[in-house]
């Protein structure tokens, strides 16, 4: 369970598979997390997140990882990996078109904003855990993002 | 109708409901704990959403996490199944609040019913049967004696404050009140701090039979017949059967439209069950839980209605099409439910199931989420999967059970199966004799 690829929207009419098939293949071989097409008036996104239980870490230490994988070994198992603690949507700035909170590579203080998660209307600042650098954002401006999806890799000192 | 439901729940009921969406042509969401990442409902479900940790505090009964999940998926409705956030009034208000279809009753009807003190009120003056009593506290040995002999022996004095059996003592005849008002007084004062006591008739050998209804809340309300759920355990329902061995044609019907009519004037929505322990024939009111029962299977069966596709039906606002004379009880139906325990001490088995073999052939359905490599997280009940089984007549449901537990293959855990199949083997059983006390004394 440890990487999923679904569409977290449903469109309405029939699934081409064989394109779905493919976009599913460029995405791996890119290392993209999304990609969306138009044609003939229907929509397809095909996207992947990496879904973390709190079961599934021990069950994939042991996984290969793909070079140029999005949330691969490193970030997943990250001793500082900050976990989301809600459901949501993922906000990386304070509102929309103003700089993110934080970069990879932004030195950030304990309490610090790293991104915004909306849930039932409520803005929920998650901080930092800890002073550090930040390694990775590993989710895009307004994502939806599960319980315990990983969010950001943030490497203390 | 619904575009999108998200489904509160987990499990076997999870799958059901599920089943019933993607008949309707309606888009699903699954929401789990980290525990049941791996569990059979989010992976038939068309998306999933995790909603937490394993306790079910911290997920499935986590209410500002679903609504997100609504939010995030755009569900426009929360099919809660059983258990969980089914009767919980704040949580249908709180969906409400955010244009989410609960499906299910109207929070006042929910509200009510979960009340036992406004439920028997409210049953009473629909002109459901109660249990008789004093309507009220004892005040002394002569009040007692001329309620007792208004009502019939065996009567019990029972502590207003009670629970658990505390303050509970039976009179069977007039010489025995005075000192069973007596010890019920010591006992109630000494366990609850009040003395305050009342009559009621007492019921030695009670039967559990339940009403299935169904209504569309402006007014137009069926019933489905009954279930019999008398094999129980601590309350909780093992085996359940429809129609009950003990009803004919005509108590049925008498109780069914008593029922029916209740629920037409209470304006009813959606599918409900009123329960009611039967002795001597006659009926008495315990509870109404207004959600689909894990048992509704039954009815289902002998009526070949789907109850979770109507109560979706008219949840999105649909009015009810069926009407009483439309509803025919074919054959019989009974359902063991095969839980992860110790079929003797009843002892919960968590574990990993290493084999499972579903029985099939005519008139057999398991619903479960079990698969061979599935592993039960200890967080949840032990319900893991029902047999239900339908056939003609009662003997040849018998019979067929017989045949499908044999088939029944569930390695690596410890499950009920045992123990129906010790049942099947009961005269009692095959006769249809027995009360609630049969399974605990059977176990003794």
């Amino acid at each position: 369970m440890a990487e999923e690829r679904k569409p977290v929207t449903k469109k309405e009419g029939t699934f081409d598979k064989d394109l779905i098939r493919e976009l599913a293949e460029l995405l791996s071989e890119t290392g993209l997390t999304e990609i969306e097409i138009e044609h003939e008036g229907k929509r397809v996104r095909v996207a992947r997140t990496v879904t973390v239980g709190a079961n599934s870490l021990a069950v994939d230490a042991g996984r290969p990882v793909q070079p140029g994988e999005r949330g691969g070994k490193e970030e997943l198992h990250h001793p500082g990996t900050l976990h989301s603690p809600m459901v949501g949507t993922a906000y990386r700035s304070p509102e929309p078109g103003a700089p993110p909170f934080v970069e990879a590579g932004t030195r950030v203080a304990a309490g610090q904003t790293i991104l915004i998660i909306e849930a039932m209307k409520t803005m929920n600042h998650i901080p930092a855990p800890y002073a550090g650098t930040v390694l990775a954002v590993l989710v895009d401006d307004g994502q939806p993002v599960e319980f315990a999806e990983p969010l950001a890799v943030i490497e203390k000192g | 109708m619904f575009d999108k439901i998200l489904i509160a729940n987990r499990g076997e009921i999870a799958l059901r409901i599920e089943r019933a969406c993607k008949e309707l042509g309606i888009a699903t969401v699954a929401v789990h704990s980290t525990a049941d990442a791996d569990a059979m409902h989010v992976r038939l479900a068309d998306e999933s959403v995790c909603i937490g940790a394993p306790p079910a505090k911290d997920s499935y009964l986590n209410i500002p996490q679903i609504v997100s999940a609504c939010e995030i998926t755009g569900a426009d409705a929360v099919h809660p199944g059983y258990g969980f956030l089914a009767e919980n009034a704040r949580f249908a208000e709180i969906l409400e609040e955010h244009e989410i279809t609960f499906i299910g009753p109207s929070t006042e009807h929910v509200r009510l019913m979960g009340n036992k003190i406004e439920a028997k009120d409210t049953a009473k003056s629909l002109g459901l049967p109660l249990v008789p009593g004093s309507d009220g506290p004892i005040t002394d040995l002569a009040q007692a004696k001329r309620i007792a002999a208004n009502i019939g022996y065996p009567v019990l004095v029972k502590a207003a404050a009670g629970g658990g059996g505390r303050g509970m003592k039976v009179a069977h005849v007039e010489e025995e009140l005075d000192v069973g008002l007596a010890t019920a007084r010591i006992e109630a004062k000494t366990s609850f701090g009040d003395d305050t006591v009342y009559l009621e008739k007492y019921l030695g050998h009670p039967r559990h039979i339940e009403i299935q209804v169904l209504g569309d809340g402006a007014g137009n309300a069926i019933h489905l017949g009954e279930r019999d759920c008398s094999l129980q355990r601590r309350h909780q329902k093992l085996w359940e059967e429809a129609l009950s061995p003990a009803l004919n044609d005509n108590e049925r019907a008498r109780i069914g439209e008593t029922v029916a009519k209740a629920m037409r004037e209470l304006r009813y929505r959606g599918v409900g069950t009123v329960e009611f322990l039967h002795e001597g024939g006659k009926f008495f009111f315990i509870e109404m839980n207004t959600r689909l029962q894990v048992e509704h299977t039954v009815t289902e069966m002998i009526t070949g209605i789907d109850l979770v596709i109507e109560q979706i039906r008219i949840a999105a606002g649909a009015p009810l099409t069926l009407k009483q004379q439309d509803i025919r009880f074919n054959g019989h139906a009974i359902e063991c439910r095969i839980n992860a325990e110790d079929p003797r001490t009843f002892r919960p088995s968590p574990g990993k199931i290493t084999h499972f073999h579903p029985p099939g052939g005519l008139g057999v359905r398991v619903d479960s989420g079990a698969y061979a490599g599935y592993t039960i997280p200890p967080y949840y009940d032990s319900l893991i999967g029902k047999l239900i089984v339908h056939a003609r007549t009662r003997n040849e449901c018998l019979m067929r059970l017989k045949r499908a537990l044999g088939e029944f293959v569930v390695d690596g855990i410890d499950t009920t199966i045992p123990l129906f199949k010790a049942l099947i083997a009961e005269p009692d059983i095959a006769d249809g004799q027995y009360d609630i006390h049969w399974l605990e004394n059977y176990l003794a």
